[in-house]
């Protein structure tokens, strides 16, 4: 009769309750003795307990009345409910609206893992709940009387919400270790790890240039896609500084906005300012003949060249010297797109290490029309107009040569290029013909009288490779090797450019990745005239199960057939002949080690230009170490180093079952009372100097976290600002994972925070 | 030595649905290679999606960049770029062939700010790279996977 | 419901015995008892007439099986039901006892509303309480523990609306002394 709801059983455990179950559950009565009047009233004796979804309630006496539903319980109550638990001598509740109070309650909630006691609890419904006279911790209890917990907060009065999973406390007073370490009014911090607004952890720091600093970050939940966080750094010899951060996601578009605000600097005697904002997304232009337009907006500017020095680690840019603003509008439609940008850098000078600042690009415009596979062809055409335009004169002390070498004006190329690839799964052949139009237009004409130049110039290219196989066993594992060997030959005709300007091109690092390519340097300013075959072989190792790829090795060289005349300024002609060797080794032979290096030796001197070495050991979570050392001939030399280890280690070693079921729950370290040394250190070998070094401990006690760090940066050849920080993190009481070492966790790969975030518990995991 | 040429690659399905985005880089050249291979029927209408063979997921892609050497004098001399991307292979009924894994790979690039203009063609370069690198390793993955049971596994190549 | 108590009780059974120095009368086999909305169902029955005409009426069921009670309740189109092991009808007080394995329940048309078992149930219908207890700690058997457990559904419409529906007790008129079959 009628489509019957099908139901099926799911073995999931349910979750929620629903309203339905809430308001017509049945419930379940038990006691050693039941008086009952059918309908109205019941009184049960002796181990009693009245159970319904989501409630449980056990006392020594139980009145029961159901006509009203109040529920009257003496002697032992423990209420229980998916959220918390109470437990105290007596308990009077209207059980469907849930009003109703507890006295004496001690109570746990199970979503923070806090618990406490009180001197009443008033229920307002089954949501919230007021705590008179609360004390708080998060630190599990020891055996033996002695025992106090190293953390905890008194208030008069703490509101939990168990909806929104957030505590609300009146006139609080924060102790650890028996030391009012905080009073506040008002207090509100999150139960769970979700985002509510809410103190995080602060920070107390001495250093060498802001004398004692103090920071307390304030995060604000704006909304589920918008929130915010505002710093406030006070520092005894400088001043007060605000650093807030505004993060939001719409439907259209997202982004962050970051500034950095300091009214007065008495370090400088001015005001400072630092922002960064990027916001990208898509816009409707309504006119269905275009349809979306792609925006993005980068944008990062600082009030003075000294900002990066005085304000270390701000994490502001990537490169802290070189500020990037970009304005870009991109469009497509089927295989034709183009972007329209302007970008702008703002270079920060220092008298003792000056830059050439690179040349901005206003605007630059760029079409692209290309198609893949059409009729086995691959074809494609690019133009690109672009006004290069810098300022040199901003350069400390900067020489007349600098001067005179500056080029402002506008490029326009042509870049059309088809190839025919065949590719087989045992090898294939790609050839490939470009062809470059290029027209330049110089603000001021050169010493010679030209200001403007144009150039066209084909290139011919064949890339093949074969693939060969075979099944091997390395070490007892089953290995599918492959040799893949290779062959690119570029042809490109001699033209002289030595009159043109230098915008975007530049010497590409020698690797793997950019030998095989038709130009050695990067840009359409030097097309190298071109008569080399480049020879390469890589083998590869991959693990027959998972074909996961366990090492690769890889050499490449590239002949010469005529000597190379184009090069960069102040380079000579590069004869003909044998060009560097290149090497290349990864290895991730388990998933604990992995080793990557890349050597490029200069075949006529011998000598090696371009190494990189790097590292990792990483066994278990919370146990890395990593190393790299990375040489660029005559530019830098360094090495950089990377841990986090716990210290016990070095005494016996912690007992690994404890840790093996401690991190069964991600993000929780390695288990209680325990050390960890943490650090980075950058080492300049050209300079003999320690770069970047931060040395941090944590100490993991359970219920707070302790953290010491130094830090120290090198800003001049002979200036560096130190640092030392403390900083206490109370578990449960603010949201985790913010730390001062967010630089560590992208400088040291795998480095894990002590606490991140955890998933819920289920109510199942409490349930009575 | 045991090498022989090798042979065309087979997979333990006929038609796949590819849940990832068409335009993205990592997209375009992951469906380039999956028609490549001659031997699987891409699908990527998603009402055909329940009776497919497989369903590649690509759970997901992220590019950081992090300088990690510096000069005194604060100038960036080494970049490191890193390219994470997990996917994951499962049936339309939920069997996982293979479980989700995260493929990391990670380039050097030195860098000088004056150069700042070519260095970014030669990031876009590397990242090039490291995506080609990850789509051979994942149709490397392809074509070994075992299924547990349902198709038929195909006799291994033996040289 | 209250009127039962004034109802007379007939008894359906396979034999009866009566001993008259005893006042005692014995049934046994298929025991049916009415009286007015109370059935009791048994395998044997026993009634025991103290000096100044009370009736104590006792039921015990057959092995492995339980004695079947069922009664109206006072006011409402509810039923109460119950099993158990041996069952007690003091007609003076109105009274049903369910001793050893007790089952009491309450229905609203066909619907189960409330349902308690334990180790004896008493009925009182002048109170219209039920008290119910569990085994005493020493004897409470290994396996479930005879403690009492109760389920009460609530009523359908709102409890709001609850007060007004509770029946108005009122006393009973003078005693009335039932007459032997």
């Amino acid at each position: 009769q009628g489509t019957g709801l099908s139901l099926r059983s799911s073995p999931m455990l349910e979750e929620r309750i629903s309203e339905r179950q809430r308001s017509e559950g049945a419930i379940f009565v038990g006691g050693d003795q039941v008086t009952a009047r059918p309908d109205m009233d019941l009184v049960i004796d002796g181990q009693a307990t009245v159970r319904r979804p989501g409630l449980a309630v056990k006392a020594d006496r139980i009145l029961y009345d159901q006509s009203q539903d109040i529920l009257n319980a003496e002697g032992h109550v423990r209420l229980s409910r998916d959220g918390s638990m109470f437990e105290g001598p007596r308990l009077k509740l209207q059980v469907d609206s849930f009003q109703g109070t507890f006295e004496k309650p001690t109570f746990e909630l199970y979503r923070s893992g806090g618990y406490g006691d009180a001197s009443q609890v008033d229920f307002i419904d089954d949501k919230r709940q007021i705590v008179r006279d609360a004390r708080y911790t998060t630190c599990r209890r020891t055996p033996g009387p002695e025992w106090l917990p190293e953390w905890f907060v008194k208030a008069t009065s703490m509101t939990l919400d168990m909806e929104e999973s957030t505590v609300q406390a009146e006139d609080v007073q924060l102790r650890f270790k028996g030391v009012p370490l905080m009073n506040a009014s008002s207090v509100s911090f999150a139960m769970t790890d979700e985002p509510k607004s809410g103190f995080l952890p602060s920070l107390i720091g001495v250093d060498s240039v802001s004398g004692l600093s103090m920071s307390a970050p304030y995060y604000l939940a704006i909304a589920p896609n918008r929130d915010a966080t505002i710093t406030t750094h006070l520092m005894s010899k400088r001043g007060a500084s605000v650093d807030s951060e505004f993060r939001y996601l719409e439907q259209d578009y997202k982004g962050q906005a970051r500034l950095i605000a300091m009214p007065n600097d008495s370090l400088r005697q001015q005001s400072r300012w630092g922002m960064t904002t990027q916001h990208n997304g898509s816009l409707d232009t309504g006119l269905d003949a275009v349809g979306r337009v792609g925006v993005g907006l980068t944008l990062n500017r600082v009030s003075d060249d000294n900002f990066w020095r005085d304000f270390p680690r701000s994490g502001l840019a990537l490169t802290q010297r070189l500020l990037p603003s970009t304005g870009v509008v991109s469009w497509g439609r089927g295989n034709f797109n183009m972007t329209a940008q302007v970008q702008r850098w703002q270079t920060l000078q220092i008298d003792t290490a000056a830059i050439t600042p690179p040349y901005d690009r206003a605007p630059q415009i760029t079409m692209r029309y290309g198609q893949w596979n059409a009729e086995g062809l691959d074809w494609s055409v690019v133009g690109d107009t672009t006004r290069f335009e810098t300022d040199f004169s901003r350069i400390p002390n900067v020489s007349a040569a600098t001067l005179a070498s500056l080029r402002n004006g506008e490029r326009s190329y042509v870049q059309a290029q088809v190839s025919r690839p065949w590719v087989r799964p045992w090898g294939f052949v790609t050839p490939k013909l470009q062809m470059h139009a290029t027209r330049y237009q110089l603000d001021n004409a050169l010493s010679t009288g030209e200001s403007a130049f144009n150039r066209a110039l084909p290139t011919f290219s064949v890339d093949s490779g074969l693939v060969f196989e075979r099944e091997t066993n390395w070490f007892g594992k089953d290995i599918l090797q492959t040799l893949e060997p290779r062959a690119f030959y570029a042809r490109t005709p001699y033209r002289d450019q030595s009159l043109l300007p230098l915008y975007d091109s530049g010497a590409a690092d020698f690797n793997l990745s950019t030998i095989y390519s038709e130009n050695p340097y990067v840009g359409q300013d030097r097309l190298v005239d071109n008569n080399s075959l480049t020879l390469g072989v890589t083998t590869r190792f991959f693990d027959a199960q998972s074909g996961a790829e366990r090492l690769k090795l890889g050499m490449a060289q590239r002949i010469r057939f005529d000597s190379q005349q184009v090069v960069l300024p102040g380079q000579s002609t590069i004869s003909a002949g044998l060009s560097d060797m290149l090497l290349g080794a990864g290895v991730r032979w388990s998933d604990r080690w992995t080793v990557d290096s890349t050597v490029q030796v200069n075949s006529q001197t011998n000598a090696i230009t371009r190494t990189t070495l790097q590292s990792r050991y990483n066994p278990t979570p919370y146990r890395v170490f990593n190393v790299a050392y990375r040489l660029n001939q005559g530019v830098s030399e360094q090495v950089d180093m990377g841990w986090q280890w716990p210290i016990n280690d070095l005494w016996g070693g912690g007992d690994r079952e404890t840790e093996t079921a401690w991190t069964r729950t991600r993000g929780q370290g390695l288990g209680p009372d325990r050390w960890y040394s943490v650090g980075r250190m950058n080492f300049s070998l050209t300079e003999r100097r320690l770069v970047d070094t931060i040395i941090g401990f944590e100490y993991d006690a359970g219920c707070w976290l302790g953290r010491v760090v130094l830090q120290r940066l090198q800003s001049t050849v002979s200036t560096a600002s130190t640092q030392l920080m403390f900083q206490l993190e109370f578990s449960g009481l603010a949201r985790v994972g913010a730390s001062p070492l967010q630089s560590l966790r992208n400088n040291i790969t795998n480095y894990q925070f002590l606490r991140d975030t955890t998933e819920q518990p289920s109510r199942f995991q409490s349930y009575e | 030595c045991g090498f022989a040429l090798r042979q065309t690659q087979n997979f333990p399905f006929k038609t796949l649905y590819g849940n990832f985005s068409e335009n993205s880089p990592l997209g375009v050249e992951l469906r380039r290679n999956l028609l490549g291979s001659g031997q699987i029927d891409l699908v990527t209408d998603p009402k055909k999606m329940p009776d497919v063979d497989a369903i590649l997921d690509i759970l997901s892609e992220v590019r950081q960049q992090v300088a990690v050497g510096m000069n005194a004098s604060g100038q960036v001399r080494e970049m490191q770029l890193r390219l994470r991307v997990s996917f994951r292979l499962r049936t339309p009924q939920g069997e996982e062939w293979i479980e989700p894994v995260e493929l990391y790979q990670q380039r050097d690039l030195s860098f000088t700010e004056t150069a700042a203009l070519s260095k970014e063609i030669e990031m876009n370069m590397m990242y090039r790279d490291m995506q080609t690198d990850i789509v051979q390793q994942i149709m490397r993955r392809l074509s070994i996977v075992k299924p547990r049971k349902a198709a038929p596994a195909p006799a291994p190549v033996k040289p | 419901e209250k009127a039962d108590k004034d109802k007379p009780m007939n008894i359906e059974a396979d034999n009866m015995r009566h001993d008259e120095n005893q006042k005692l009368t014995k049934f046994s086999g298929k025991v049916v008892a009415l009286k007015g909305t109370l059935v009791m169902r048994a395998d044997r029955m026993e009634v025991q007439e103290d000096g100044k005409g009370q009736q104590i009426a006792k039921f015990w069921a057959a092995p492995k099986e339980r004695i079947f009670f069922r009664q109206k309740r006072e006011g409402v189109d509810e039923y109460t039901e119950g099993e158990a092991d041996i069952a007690i009808y003091d007609k003076q007080a109105d009274q049903v006892t369910l001793i050893q394995r007790a089952e009491a329940r309450i229905l609203r048309g066909t619907e189960v509303a409330n349902q308690v078992t334990g180790d004896k149930i008493v009925f009182n219908n002048t109170t219209e309480v039920m008290t119910v207890d569990g085994q005493p700690k020493g004897q409470a058997a290994a396996g479930r523990g005879e403690r009492v457990r109760a389920v009460l559904t609530p009523r359908k419409e709102a409890s709001a609306s609850a007060p007004t529906t509770t029946p108005a007790l009122r006393s009973s008129p003078a005693l009335v002394e039932s007459k032997k079959p």
